[in-house]
């Protein structure tokens, strides 16, 4: 049992880490990416900008929310 | 990390090195997998030997990077752990950045998402998160001031 603990641990050390909201956001940032692309409400040429954007905004709002949780600590 | 973890012999190996060296090389294994599968299905679609095209030239770039890392290894041992995590995670985000948006291209169509600038756009990319990551880099430590410099984030 503890060897499937392990493993499932290890995979979400690897995949989440200690900063959910950057999994969780970048998650977020690629289905609205695939989400635009299937409605074709923008150009295709214009998704992989936003998706860098979209990524720099993620570790923006990650560390505004480390800053907190350190200061609240 | 390394320093802390204590030297734990198991098997005649030091069990911590062994660990470490044993994910890293499972998880580049997988991605090289992962890749070579990927260029050589799209290599086939215009040459019947894309697949063993692609698996030689990714045993091939093993060899040399072998090779290299046996003859640079007392360089590379004198490198600090924190300053080659910082720069192979630069490197990470970026290819990661770049490619999952290509990969988009899979809802439009079936063909990669282009970036402005082509393959150039990596260089842009790693200029933002070194930029991304400065700011960071200021603002944790900023934060991490009266902290033992034991605590603080490095480099």
């Amino acid at each position: 049992m503890s060897l499937v603990i392990g493993f499932l641990r290890f995979w979400y050390q690897f995949i989440v880490g200690d900063a959910w909201e950057i999994a969780v956001g970048v998650a977020v940032v690629l289905a609205t990416g695939a989400a635009l692309l299937r409605s074709a409400t923008v150009s295709p040429q214009l998704v992989p900008l936003l998706v860098a954007g979209g990524v720099a905004v993620v570790v923006g709002v990650s560390l505004w929310m480390e800053l907190r949780r350190s200061a609240k600590a | 990390m390394a320093r802390g973890a204590g030297h734990e012999v198991r098997l005649g190996l030091d069990w911590f090195a062994f660990v470490v060296a044993f994910k890293g090389v499972f998880l580049e294994g997988l991605e090289v997998v992962f890749i070579v599968i990927t260029f050589g299905l799209a290599a086939t679609e215009r040459d019947p030997n894309g697949m063993l095209v692609a698996a030689a030239s990714a045993l091939v770039a093993g060899v040399v990077v072998l090779t290299v890392g046996i003859i640079a290894r007392r360089p590379l041992s004198a490198v600090p752990e924190n300053t080659l995590k910082y720069v192979v995670g630069l490197l990470l985000s970026t290819f990661g950045t770049f490619w999952a948006a290509e990969g988009l291209g899979y809802f439009a169509g079936g063909t990669s998402l282009q970036w402005p600038g082509g393959d150039w756009a990596i260089l842009g990319l790693l200029a933002g998160g070194l930029v991304l990551s400065r700011v960071a880099i200021r603002a944790l430590g900023l934060r991490a001031v009266g902290q033992p410099a034991s605590e603080q984030a490095e480099p």
